[in-house]
């Protein structure tokens, strides 16, 4: 998943996109303007992780009724802050304004039901989702 | 049945012409009966009309399962589809164009099945097809209400619902054909070989157990549609010369006079569908300039003619399906 920071020009709403695969293959997609403005790139992000969540649950559970497999997703993602903010229960200065409703995902993390991963912004695939990407970039994804 | 006060519901014969799938093949001639669902009232002639179909992710979904385990695929269609529905309502319908029986000009008809135009019938078509498949032993998927399962001696079989269009997929050759009977013996079935659905294409590579899923058909039916099939091709969806914003809105009487003229909203819905179905890489274009619907300025229009000329470069994307090598 990935996003762009105030990517609407006219109210400055961030832009959130994912790509979820089964197996090798992409099977679920979007990219969306979140509907509050976010002050900084670390809540842009967190408030991604939690929509990805969303999409995610639905998704674990139709695997898991078509296929029988029920195992712990791996969420990709290339912000090493993010990451953190989602393993560490701790109460920060700069994040006590964010919403608890954006704070199941640690719940969901607790489960077992999914691990934040970090991938490097270069082999990104979500990165589509969100910006102008270079042809060379493109042939990858 | 005797004309009461109730307000009947009209209906009209509609013909239709279609071409054979291949040029020796004639065309065929269809007539069908539809009524005109929108003289019916809310409350009277209809109570819900909300009807289930399935999610473009559980398609692909179910794609990856197939192409991983190796399963059977088949399609089916239900012929006249809506006419399986059952009516909880009392509906009653004048008498057919042409086929007025004499001396009873004044009776209407009270209908028992659905109708195409109704406006419950495709709700009606699923509850029924719903309560067959269950009868069956089937299990419907609390994630997907039109994905159904079933274990036979521990092996799955998958039937997925859109509408008439149905996939079936099994490990097993036989348990597909018994199920194929069971239901050519409710509904009129017609059977199809698993090649497209949804206007996406399907194609199997048996011997590396690969699928993949394409819309090349429609792609280029769209770009022969908006004119746009003899464009330069161009390598990204989106380029960043592009900026895109709602202060670019037309202001003069000249640019509002070009753009009423401009087919936007139905380019940037097909351009959707697109992107739904088998396009990850359009999302973000696609998100750009879909804010813009209701006002749409010239720099708009150019960028979603930037997205048709990298479709044009890029008609024959496909999206593969396959095991995870590990």
């Amino acid at each position: 998943m990935d996003l762009d920071y105030a990517a609407d020009l006219d109210r400055r709403r961030s832009l959130t996109g994912y790509v979820f695969t089964v197996g090798s293959s992409a099977v679920s997609w979007r990219a969306t303007l979140q509907s509050i403005v976010a002050l900084s790139t670390t809540e842009v992000e967190y408030m991604a992780v939690s929509r990805a969540c969303k999409e995610l649950i639905w998704l674990k559970g139709l695997c898991a009724e078509l296929c029988g497999v029920d195992s712990c997703i791996n969420l990709f993602y290339d912000s090493q802050s993010t990451i953190y903010l989602t393993k560490d229960q701790m109460f920060h200065e700069r994040t006590k304004h964010i919403d608890i409703k954006y704070h199941f995902v640690h719940d969901m993390i607790d489960d077992c039901k999914l691990k934040v991963c970090k991938i490097n912004t270069h082999n990104n695939p979500a990165d589509m989702m969100t910006k102008h990407v270079p042809v060379a970039k493109f042939g990858q994804a | 049945m005797p004309k009461k006060k109730k307000k009947t519901i009209r209906c009209k014969w509609i013909f239709k012409r279609k071409e054979g799938l291949t040029p020796s093949e004639p065309p065929k001639f269809k007539a069908r009966l539809v009524a005109k669902g929108y003289s019916q009232i809310p409350g009277i002639d209809y109570n819900y009309v909300f009807s289930l179909v399935v999610k473009h992710s559980s398609i692909r979904t179910f794609f990856s399962i197939v192409a991983s385990d190796d399963l059977e695929l088949e399609q089916l269609d239900v012929k006249t589809v809506f006419l399986h529905g059952e009516l909880e309502e009392d509906i009653y319908m004048d008498q057919l164009e042409g086929f007025i029986v004499g001396g009873k000009e004044k009776f209407v008809c009270k209908l028992k099945r659905s109708l195409y135009g109704l406006k419950q019938s495709p709700r009606q078509w699923n509850k029924r097809f719903d309560l067959f498949m269950l009868l069956h032993g089937f299990k419907r998927s609390k994630y997907d209400s039109c994905v159904y399962i079933k274990h036979i001696n521990g092996s799955p079989i998958y039937l997925l619902l859109y509408v008439d269009d149905m996939l079936i997929a099994a490990k097993s050759k036989v348990e597909i054909t018994k199920l194929k009977k069971y239901l050519s013996s409710e509904f009129d079935m017609k059977d199809l070989t698993a090649k497209k659905i949804l206007s996406m294409e399907i194609t199997r590579d048996g011997k590396s157990s690969l699928l993949f899923l394409s819309q090349q058909n429609y792609i280029k039916k769209v770009l022969q549609r908006f004119n746009m099939h003899n464009a330069k091709a161009v390598s990204t969806p989106i380029a960043p010369h592009f900026k895109l914003s709602g202060a670019q809105c037309p202001n003069t009487d000249q640019d509002i006079e070009y753009m009423s003229r401009v087919p936007y909203s139905s380019v940037v819905g097909f351009l959707m569908y697109a992107m739904v179905c088998s396009h990850p890489n359009l999302t973000y274009a696609m998100s750009l300039v879909s804010r813009y619907m209701s006002n749409p300025s010239k720099e708009h229009w150019r960028a979603a003619q930037w997205i048709f000329r990298y479709l044009k470069g890029t008609t024959d994307f496909c999206l593969k399906f396959g095991r995870t090598e590990k």
